[in-house]
């Protein structure tokens, strides 16, 4: 949130969200200096932990996109992986880690590499809600049968999903033409 | 933990990469620096909006709204609300167990958690940086949907 001082047209359109947070954070303050701290403490902690995330995930991905060849990803999670797609990219999902969010480059990346859309949706769904960690919490505070019941729907939410996402996908362009993936040297 | 492991991992694979090809490590450092920076703008207004949200709409006030609503309509709230909010995992289950401490129905603990993990309203603008606009709105409407789904079979199965 430091950085949003410039004056530069792109940059400050670019950092207009931030600017006007730090504004808002600034009229929570005169009215409500409570509310403003416990704004400005979760704005600290999410930040941080972006900042403990992001590098590294963008960093393996990239190293993904230079080794992993188009036909290994193809043949893995590409068209013709069928079923056994399916079952990876739903354990990919629920294997990794950390925010949503975290996976959106992944699933940029994979999806430029030849993956097929019902297996992304799939991994992002149950990267989403089918974690192993969110689990393990969900069981604590919510019981174990409730958690096993609502990740298997979730499961089959997810393919569902992207089966229904991959007749929709046919008719798109654009999908992963604007992503912010790495694209390989000129 | 989870982040030393990604680290390790990043700092590993660049150590055995760069003993392999100098060239394809530097491009994929240049690569994610470039990513980084292009996302910065938008994961930052993002942080800044998450904060607000939370200290404009505390989450003790959530759970007792949604413990007190009941039937179809609490569903519909708590499938709303975890649409456009943001909460650390952290937060969100032992908010969701207060929820239904405070006597939320299965249905409406199984549809706020659904929508508060797989619809990400907020997380919206980079997800459309990274896979484009369509893709995000279809992924989000549909999650919402089959989240109202999820909520209502959990209904059926754990009454």
């Amino acid at each position: 949130m430091k950085d949003s001082r410039s004056h530069k047209g792109s940059t400050f359109k670019q950092y207009r969200v931030v600017v006007l947070a730090v504004l808002a954070n600034l009229v929570l303050w005169y009215f409500s200096p409570d509310r403003a701290r416990i704004s400005i403490g979760t704005t600290g902690s999410v930040f941080r932990e972006m900042l403990m995330i992001l590098p590294p995930v963008f960093f393996l991905v990239g190293m993904l996109d230079q080794w992993v060849p188009r036909e290994v990803i193809g043949k893995y999670v590409g068209h013709e992986s069928g079923i056994k797609g399916m079952v990876i990219s739903l354990l990919l999902g629920s294997a990794t880690v950390g925010p949503l969010y975290a996976g959106f480059p992944l699933a940029a990346m994979l999806l430029k590499k030849g993956a097929r859309m019902s297996n992304v949706v799939a991994f992002l769904t149950a990267k989403a809600a089918a974690e192993v960690p969110l689990i393990v919490m969900e069981s604590k505070f919510l019981g174990a049968r409730f958690a096993l019941v609502r990740v298997s729907l979730t499961f089959v939410a997810a393919i569902a999903m992207g089966w229904i996402m991959e007749q929709l996908s046919r008719g798109w362009s654009e999908t992963s033409s604007d992503s912010t993936s790495p694209k390989p040297a000129k | 933990m989870y982040s030393l492991i990604l680290y390790l991992l990043a700092i590993v694979s660049a150590a055995v990469s760069f003993r392999a090809d100098q060239e394809k490590t530097r491009q994929a450092f240049r690569v994610s620096v470039r990513s980084l920076v292009k996302v910065a703008p938008t994961m930052l207004g993002i942080v800044g909006v998450v904060g607000l949200l939370l200290a404009l709409v505390p989450p003790h006030w959530i759970s007792t709204y949604l413990g007190e609503k009941a039937g179809f309509v609490g569903t519909i709230a708590a499938a709303v609300i975890g649409a456009v909010t943001l909460i650390p995992g952290l937060v969100a289950f032992p908010l969701a167990g207060s929820i239904y401490a405070q006597g939320a129905s299965t249905m409406t603990v199984a549809a706020f958690i659904t929508t508060l993990t797989m619809v990400g309203f907020v997380t919206a603008p980079t997800e459309i940086e990274q896979l484009g606009k369509k893709m995000t709105i279809w992924r989000n409407s549909l999650s919402f949907v089959f989240a109202l789904v999820i909520a209502v079979l959990m209904e059926v199965i754990l009454p």
